[in-house]
């Protein structure tokens, strides 16, 4: 408190905030924003007196017991499991599962391995197969990804023409599963439900069962798939009336049962995820925190990892009860990380969303001067680059901190031309299209890891030249999880590039030291710049320099609480240093994207535990899915209401 | 006319996609077969343009009905002048804490502080959902909204109509969407009603098992339902209305001009036929312009050429985005005030498009109140540049089936009056019983 009192004491409290009035109350929103801005080492700002990392801890710490506990009659606080709709993500997965492949589980093939020609197997992963609902992303509205991640349910509300929509996709997919998209080469109708159909039709069924029952058994079957709960055969039979008026009114089979099926599909307990709580439903004095129940932990866990519904042995598992056991739940997380679904799931939900691989996706270098870029379809092959390497690191199951640093990689011909890699041994290929791929171990630190890869350098430049602040504030919110502010409404964000008082240009550093001279942007530029410095020894589509407008780089840069850094690999080597800062980020990031909430306090109870089972397993990756499917806010849901600042 | 309207309007279409000749969807007014004897109803239409005016070529509009003389950036709004009502020194609201670029939630709804949804931004029930159940009410829909944007992931900025706090109303951004959904197909719908019935059974069961606060997205997959049950039992009622063999061209438009266009195309026939009565249209958003990196809309993309710049704009300013340029507006000015120009050129669009149709006594535009606007105004007299949501340029047009009777003219309000209090008086002339609005201080003087 003696660090903080100067500033936000009794007498002209900066920000409105005086601490010294708090002492003593317990206003969990007051000092969650003290409880970010210390741990983060936002505050005390640089050029005032330190605590030190010890006492740091100990505030922290101090308010963490008080106040994360947030205790609701003798249990702690999962949060709620509010009911939201499927993405579009996990409504287009949903619907490959649940009609193609019929939730059977698919070994993932891509391995890496070297093939005769030096070049590696990514089998499935590049190209990757075409989804069969592929359509389903353009009829659908966009989902946002506010918060971070698509899964975030306040993104997730259900506008009134929603409806027609859904009825739109699932006719198209109703028309295919009685076309020829359905069939393979031979004829054969490959699709699951289509195979499921034809045998609930015309049998042969087993003895002693009639036609209706067949087909009574196969609509419960499908809409306990869909609904990812089980479904009493009486239920079913509301969904089988519609194919029997159809068939009353003449329809033939095909046209009746696909008014089943539709009605299945368009169904509040298919589209709205936690939305059938039969189970939860409590009485009055019923305890205010329940666990998941067996189907409810197996769908979360399935669209926490693939995005789609849960498959065959995981509803096995649920039905026999096994989830619950710990053994049994991460034994299957691991088999899962193991199965193709997961590109669609966590591959592409989660990495690349924390990674922001969407935004990056928007570089546009300038034509004329970085011609070779679009020649080279660069923009393609960095992505492809960043894929590979976070694939890798789920595949081989590697440390999360590769992700800050790694000396390996993969790279193909032109990048390793564009970066210039020395030893590279590929061939030119004889076209742009799917060229092979190698892996590379890197002789320097000046490449490995994401933060030196070109889809995040160029990504976080402008067309012409390179923007620390972009690059400083990427690394804040993907690395360090602490994302400045938006800027004050009456600042000019863009920078002047005309020329310095001699008649040389400037260097962008400085025009950015310009930039900073403003002091309405200094106090949140001088945590976000000097951040993004050291990356100046690459130009804005990613290739070494050594000079910046025919003068020297200077790269020295600075972490927020001004430890000084010069050049990427002693940046790289600090954020390694600090590896626990990063590793809570990552934590509390895929934490966010698994339980589709932005994190409240009372989770940083959560976060701590996993990040340390994380450090104690050498921060292996599947070390932390394990854990956020472990954790006590994934596998229990707030039943009861509490308001929110509550005494605890 | 009477000849082209007899032809299928299937051949007519697909001639269209061929040639990709504007306007596109002409072929498609019904005929005059309306009944004559009812009042025609009114109409709302919000256009929304993206990042705000610059201010010093939008002012400066003088005088009145045939002698109106526009300012440069209205100024292609000549032909419909006498159908303008300007307003002037209207104030949006104070920059939000979530910054300018989640802004086009705020427009229509500037709910007072305080009141902030999950994200910190404060989100209201919107003028437009405000008006629809009342104006809407027979109509197929309570009301459409379009977005002539396609991409970034704020919610805040992408969409315009809200119906509750963080709720947005979302948008549609796919001609072919909004085609399908007001010309569905019968067979379809009368399959649809029977599975209707199914699941609206299935939700009200789950709701009951779920405490308040989870309920909500219950309701509103109930009120998803509702629509789509409306929306049927309607067009059965009104078949005359509906072009049964309409279908769209194949080819869709790739200019961005030609592609909101088409947007605005569907808006008129969907007032036209009685799809609705109160839509919003955002012609762009701001969503992640700010970030610096690209994705705003260039030059290139309106199709501005840039040779008319040669001279006044130094030639590194050419490539920046509609949103770089609002941040730098000194060197970029002359650009800043061609963009404006551009989404201007879209009004005069609708505007004429609503002229050209015959309805009642007089046009559609005469039974429509438009209104164009922005959040947020721009230039280089903001005292910074960059964006103020203070003075915000305001358009109103259309008669409104009689409520603004007095077109052709600007009428100046007192520095710092709330925009709300023009939504308040909308609300008011539209008869819906509101004695405030959002941040509003009175009802505006001198509309009607």
């Amino acid at each position: 408190m003696k660090y903080c009192s100067g500033c936000h004491g009794e007498s002209k409290p900066k920000a409105g905030l005086n601490l010294e009035a708090l002492r003593g109350q317990e206003k969990p929103t007051v000092w969650k924003g003290v409880w970010e801005r210390v741990r983060s080492r936002q505050m005390p700002p640089p050029g005032q007196p330190q605590p030190t990392a010890e006492e740091r801890s100990r505030l922290t710490s101090w308010v963490e017991d008080i106040f994360a506990g947030h205790r609701l009659v003798g249990h702690a606080d999962p949060g709620p499991l509010r009911p939201r709709r499927l993405n579009v993500r996990e409504y287009r997965n949903t619907l490959r599962d649940l009609v193609v492949t019929g939730g059977r589980p698919q070994q993932w093939r891509a391995n890496f391995a070297q093939k005769p020609d030096g070049s590696i197997s990514m089998y499935q992963l590049y190209p990757p197969p075409e989804h069969p609902f592929a359509y389903t992303s353009r009829t659908l509205p966009q989902d946002t990804s506010d918060g971070g991640f698509d899964t975030v349910g306040e993104n997730l509300s259900i506008p009134p023409f929603l409806m027609e929509k859904y009825f739109r996709c699932t006719k198209v997919l109703l028309d295919d599963l009685y076309s020829a998209k359905a069939k393979d080469e031979h004829g054969r109708h490959h699709w699951n439900l289509r195979q499921l159909l034809d045998h609930a039709q015309l049998g042969p069924h087993r003895k002693g069962v009639t036609p209706r029952e067949a087909l009574l058994a196969f609509v419960q079957e499908f809409a306990s798939r869909a609904f990812r709960q089980p479904v009493t055969p009486a239920e079913a039979e509301k969904y089988l009336k519609l194919f029997e008026q159809a068939q009353h009114r003449g329809e033939d089979f095909e046209a009746s049962i696909r008014l089943s099926l539709q009605a299945i599909l368009v169904s509040p307990r298919f589209v709205i995820l936690w939305s059938d709580a039969k189970e939860a439903r409590q009485a009055k004095d019923s305890p205010p925190v329940q666990p998941l129940t067996d189907h409810e932990l197996a769908a979360r866990l399935s669209y926490f990892l693939w995005s789609s519904v849960p498959d065959q042995e995981l509803v096995q598992a649920a039905r026999k009860g096994q989830l619950r056991d710990e053994k049994v739940l991460e034994q299957n997380v691991r088999r899962m990380l193991k199965d193709i679904r997961i590109t669609n799931g966590l591959l592409e939900g989660f990495l690349c969303q924390w990674l922001q691989l969407d935004k990056l996706d928007r570089a546009a270098p300038d034509v004329e001067r970085y011609p070779f870029y679009f020649q080279n379809n660069l923009a393609e092959l960095m992505s492809c680059e960043m894929l590979f390497f976070t694939a890798a690191i789920l595949i081989e199951d590697r440390s999360i901190l590769e992700f800050i640093d790694a000396d390996w990689g993969f790279t193909c011909y032109h990048l390793a031309r564009h970066y210039g890699i020395e030893n590279f041994k590929g061939k030119q290929p004889p076209s742009n299209v799917l060229p092979p791929w190698y892996r590379v171990k890197f002789a320097d630190k000046r490449r490995g890891g994401v933060l030196t890869m070109g889809k995040v350098l160029t990504g976080t430049s402008q067309a012409v030249r390179t923007s620390p602040v972009h690059r400083g504030k990427w690394v804040l919110e993907t690395i360090l999880g602490t994302p400045p502010p938006p800027p004050p409404p009456d600042v000019d964000n863009v920078l002047k590039e005309d020329k310095g008082e001699g008649k040389k240009s400037l260097t962008v550093r400085q025009l950015l030291e310009r930039h900073r001279a403003n002091p309405a942007c200094f106090s949140c530029h001088q945590m976000i710049d000097p951040l993004g410095m050291p990356f100046e020894t690459f130009d804005p589509v990613g290739r070494w320099r050594d000079r910046d407008q025919g003068q020297p780089i200077d790269a020295g840069g600075a972490l927020i609480d001004d430890t000084k850094v010069k050049g990427i690999e002693e940046l790289k080597a600090l954020l390694l240093s600090r590896k626990e800062e990063f590793v809570r980020c990552f934590v509390e990031q895929m934490l966010t994207y698994a339980l589709g909430r932005k994190l409240e306090f009372q989770d940083a109870a959560t976060v701590k535990q996993i990040t340390r089972a994380v450090s104690e397993d050498g921060y292996k990756l599947s070390r932390v899915v394990v854990e956020v499917a472990r954790s006590y806010p994934f596998r229990h849901r707030r039943v009861k209401e509490v308001e929110t600042g509550g005494q605890p | 006319m009477s000849k082209t309207r007899r032809l299928s309007r299937r051949t007519v279409l697909r001639g269209m996609g061929a040639a990709l000749a504007l306007p596109w969807l002409d072929a498609m007014t019904p005929a005059r077969a309306e009944s004559k004897a009812k009042k025609p109803p009114l109409r709302m239409v919000f256009m929304y343009h993206p990042l705000g005016a610059e201010t010093t070529a939008w002012k400066g509009v003088k005088g009145e009905g045939k002698n109106l003389e526009l300012s440069p950036t209205l100024k292609a709004l000549e032909p419909v002048k006498e159908q303008l009502l300007v307003l002037d020194g209207l104030n949006g609201r104070p920059h939000p804490a979530s910054g300018h670029n989640r802004s086009a939630c705020l427009w229509l709804s500037s709910a007072p502080p305080g009141k902030a949804d999950t994200w910190g931004v404060e989100t209201d029930i919107t003028l437009d959902q405000v008006l629809a159940p009342k104006l809407s009410a027979g109509a197929r829909s309570n009301s459409l909204e379009l977005s002539c944007s396609k991409v970034g992931n704020l919610m805040h900025a992408l969409f315009t109509s809200w119906r509750a706090p963080g709720v947005p109303m979302g948008a549609e951004t796919s001609p072919r969407d909004v085609f399908a959904r007001m010309f569905g197909d019968k067979k379809e719908d009368l399959n649809r009603n029977s599975i209707l019935d199914v699941v609206s059974e299935d939700a009200r069961r789950l709701k009951h098992n779920l405490g308040q606060a989870d309920r909500v997205r219950l309701d509103e997959y109930l009120e998803s339902v509702r629509s789509l049950e409306r929306q049927i039992a309607t067009s059965e009622q009104t078949t005359i209305k509906r072009p049964p063999t309409a279908s769209l061209p194949d080819r869709l438009p790739q200019s961005l001009r030609d592609q909101i266009r088409f947007m605005i195309d569907l808006l008129v026939v969907a007032l036209q036929t009685d799809y609705t009565r109160v839509t919003t249209c955002a012609l762009g958003d701001e969503s992640e312009a700010s970030r610096g990196t690209t994705y705003e809309r260039t030059l290139a993309d309106f199709g501005i050429d840039r040779a008319q710049f040669a001279g006044k704009v130094e030639a590194k300013y050419l490539d920046y985005g509609h949103h770089k340029c609002t941040h730098d507006p000194k060197p970029t000015l002359s650009m800043i005030q061609a963009m404006d120009r551009w989404y201007v050129d879209h009004l005069l669009y609708l505007l004429q498009k609503l002229q050209s149709i015959r309805e009642g006594e007089g046009t559609l535009l005469d039974q429509c109140v438009v209104v164009y606007g922005c959040t947020n105004s721009s230039g280089t007299n903001m005292g910074w540049p960059g964006h103020s949501l203070e003075d915000v340029g305001c358009l109103l047009a259309g008669k409104g089936g009689g409520l603004l009777p007095k077109l052709g003219r600007q009428i100046r309000y007192r520095r710092g009056t709330p925009l709300s209090n023009l939504w308040l008086t909308l609300a008011q002339m539209a008869g819906v019983e509101r004695k405030e609005f959002g941040r509003s201080t009175g009802t505006l003087a001198g509309l009607g």
